[in-house]
């Protein structure tokens, strides 16, 4: 039982990884491209759950709901919206190859100089940082963003208020001739402006 | 923090009032931006020094001066702008809201004590900009510059951030006095201040980082261009001194060399290619490429002497930009080119005298504010020893006369056009502040001790 305990964090980081890296082939190889994004949202899903074992509960949660619920969905609207035509967008897989054979080199040695300096006594390494915080990392993210940082927190909040009033600005067109709804106009009807009752003589069928 | 409260009140304010009004009544957006620029001004003279939120803003007598600036130069933006705003049809409220919000990221910039809040004060002018600059949406001219202004913009704002991210790698903290202390010396240093550097080029319009300077300048209708000539310098002299001069000291042998390299060009391109220009936007935009080269020779030269005087020139600088572009504003022409300015002295003695100050005082002439300027860097550069540094800045500062020269001579001895085109108008407001804009620079001249005394004490400490 013990055996088991110890060895749980390598055997669900193990699984989700194996399932990670599954679903980000799934990302590229699916032939519909609604797989694709479907297959994109596992892989955002499964990382969270990776980063929960890595005790960031908050951002694995921010994960979940600013990529999957926001984003992702975006861009499923989107990939539903264009009429993608997978097959010509494979087309030039054999052009690129070269070009992404290079890129995995790299990435490959990048990997590999991190192996090498895990080797090496860098006293960051040595000893991975514990968390410090007790009660969870929210509470401790957000005791320093709401006293160290609450300048700068607040300087983000009115870098997205400029670029909300910038992107309205910059694409609001009040165009002649829209039918547009007036909402204060129909909550404002009477039945009488819209209804007339017109008395009329009755007329006898002949 | 006073400052930055009140604008970011205001901020929302305006907004709402601006709505309130329907989006038509820009007068009433215009006039309540106006008030509550007066308040905030007051509250950032009141502003007392001292850091917060553990050092990473800071309030000092550099911040006071940059900020009181900011508000002025803000002031007289949008006291010159409505006509050719409207006659551009983009004389929207939302022209003063991003003003303002290009000024809120002055004011986070100059009172920075940290990467962070540098950075974000910088992204907060620069997006305030770049909405500027598109904010005539009909015109292909203005998506132009706007493009060009936004994908070079990013990746100046890019490399920096690259360099700065390094600064704190190195470092390990994000407070600039911890930086400056721990930065040390080594490749890394100079790789982060090279790129932070870049940077900082990129925002002045710096040769060889000056592209986009002349298209941004001529784009977008002169009441953006005017903006963008004046108030962001102000955030960019902060910029260099708390990163460059106070953030990385320990390799600021290695920088200067560079910065050196990048002010001798921006004068030597500036000047050479301001001559040939035929519009007026783009001639001040070369000039100006020009003026930033003067400025960071006085940064270069170094000290609480260099960095008073670049502040000085700094100051004269937008001070005189202002006023050359209200004049061109006043114009009301639709083409900028500098045949509009052509018998000014005949159509409106007024304006003509006005742009003649400012000219002088471009040029240097004494005893205006802008011969106090070159004098202060030139001094600042002899004492340092680079002696030949301000002979070839004294030399460019001679022939860059000729184009000035050549605006004078227009103005005072052609004949106007004779299409017809000759009203000029700017309006009883904007005509006196005008008038006061050009004096000022006769009594900065004449009676500089104020100001001078302000940029010393800015650099005492």
């Amino acid at each position: 039982m013990q055996l088991l305990v110890d060895w749980l964090p390598f055997i669900l980081f193990s699984g989700w990884s194996g399932m990670l890296i599954a679903s980000a082939l799934g990302v590229i190889l699916a032939r519909n491209p609604v797989h694709s994004v479907l297959f994109l949202v596992l892989c955002f899903v499964i990382s969270a759950a990776i980063w929960l074992l890595l005790h960031a509960e908050f951002l694995a949660v921010a994960l979940v709901l600013v990529y999957v619920g926001a984003v992702m969905v975006l861009l499923l609207f989107v990939v539903m919206m264009l009429d993608i035509k997978a097959e010509r967008m494979r087309e030039g897989l054999v052009r690129y190859a070269p070009f992404g054979v290079l890129v995995g080199l790299l990435l490959a040695a990048q990997l590999a100089s991190v192996w090498w300096l895990r080797g090496s006594d860098m006293e960051l390494l040595a000893q991975p940082p514990t968390p410090y915080f007790s009660e969870g990392n929210t509470r401790a993210l957000g005791e320093l963003l709401y006293t160290e940082h609450l300048y700068a927190f607040e300087i983000a909040g009115y870098i997205l208020l400029l670029a909300i009033v910038g992107a309205i600005t910059l694409t609001l067109r009040r165009r002649r001739g829209l039918r547009v709804q007036q909402v204060s106009e129909q909550v404002a009807a009477r039945p009488k402006d819209r209804v007339r009752l017109v008395k009329m003589k009755a007329e006898r069928h002949e | 923090m006073y400052a930055e409260l009140s604008l970011a009140a205001l901020l929302p304010a305006v907004l709402l009032v601006d709505l309130a009004a329907g989006g038509r009544r820009q007068t009433l957006t215009r006039a309540v931006s106006l008030a509550g620029l007066a308040l905030v001004g007051w509250a950032a003279f009141e502003a007392p020094d001292g850091g917060m939120f553990g050092g990473s803003f800071v309030m000092d007598d550099l911040a006071r001066l940059l900020k009181l600036a900011g508000v002025l130069l803000t002031g007289m933006a949008f006291a010159y702008t409505p006509r050719d705003l409207k006659a551009a049809g983009a004389l929207r409220g939302e022209y003063y809201l991003l003003g303002m919000f290009a000024l809120l990221g002055v004011f986070v910039t100059a009172s920075a004590g940290s990467l962070l809040t540098l950075y974000l004060g910088l992204e907060l002018l620069a997006l305030a900009l770049y909405t500027l600059v598109a904010l005539q949406r009909d015109s292909a001219r203005a998506a132009e510059a706007a493009m060009k202004y936004f994908v070079l913009g990013a990746i100046g704002s890019g490399a920096m951030l690259y360099g700065i991210s390094l600064l704190y790698g190195l470092s390990g903290s994000l407070l600039l006095a911890e930086v400056a202390a721990q930065g040390g010396v080594g490749a890394g240093s100079y790789v982060a201040a090279a790129l932070v550097l870049a940077g900082v080029a990129f925002k002045l319009g710096a040769v060889p980082f000056h592209q986009w300077v002349p298209d941004a300048y001529q784009g977008p209708p002169l009441g953006v261009a005017v903006v963008l000539a004046t108030v962001p310098k102000l955030a960019y002299f902060a910029l260099i001194v708390r990163l460059m001069v106070n953030g990385l000291p320990a390799a600021q042998e290695q920088w200067n060399l560079l910065l050196i390299v990048m002010a001798v060009a921006s004068l030597a391109m500036g000047t050479i290619v301001a001559m040939s220009q035929t519009h007026a936007a783009r001639l001040l935009a070369w000039a100006a490429i020009a003026h930033v080269g003067f400025l960071l020779l006085g940064v270069a030269a170094g000290g609480p002497g260099g960095l008073s005087a670049a502040l000085f020139y700094t100051l004269v600088y937008i001070l005189m930009a202002a006023g050359a572009f209200g004049v061109i504003i006043a114009l009301e022409r639709q083409n900028a080119s500098l045949d509009s300015l052509r018998g000014l002295y005949r159509r409106h003695p007024g304006m003509a005298l006005t742009m003649l100050l400012i000219m002088l005082s471009m040029i240097g002439i004494p005893p205006l504010a802008g011969f106090l300027a070159k004098w202060q860097i030139l001094m600042a550069l002899v004492e340092q020893g680079m002696i030949a540094l301000a002979v070839v800045a004294a030399v460019f500062a001679v022939v860059a006369a000729y184009y000035y020269l050549r605006i004078i001579r227009l103005m005072f001895m052609e004949a106007p056009a004779e299409d017809g085109e000759g009203r000029v108008a700017p309006g009883w407001g904007a005509g006196l502040l005008l008038g006061a804009n050009g004096l000022a620079l006769l009594v900065l001249g004449i009676w500089p001790n104020v100001l001078l005394e302000l940029c010393r004490a800015a650099f005492a400490g």
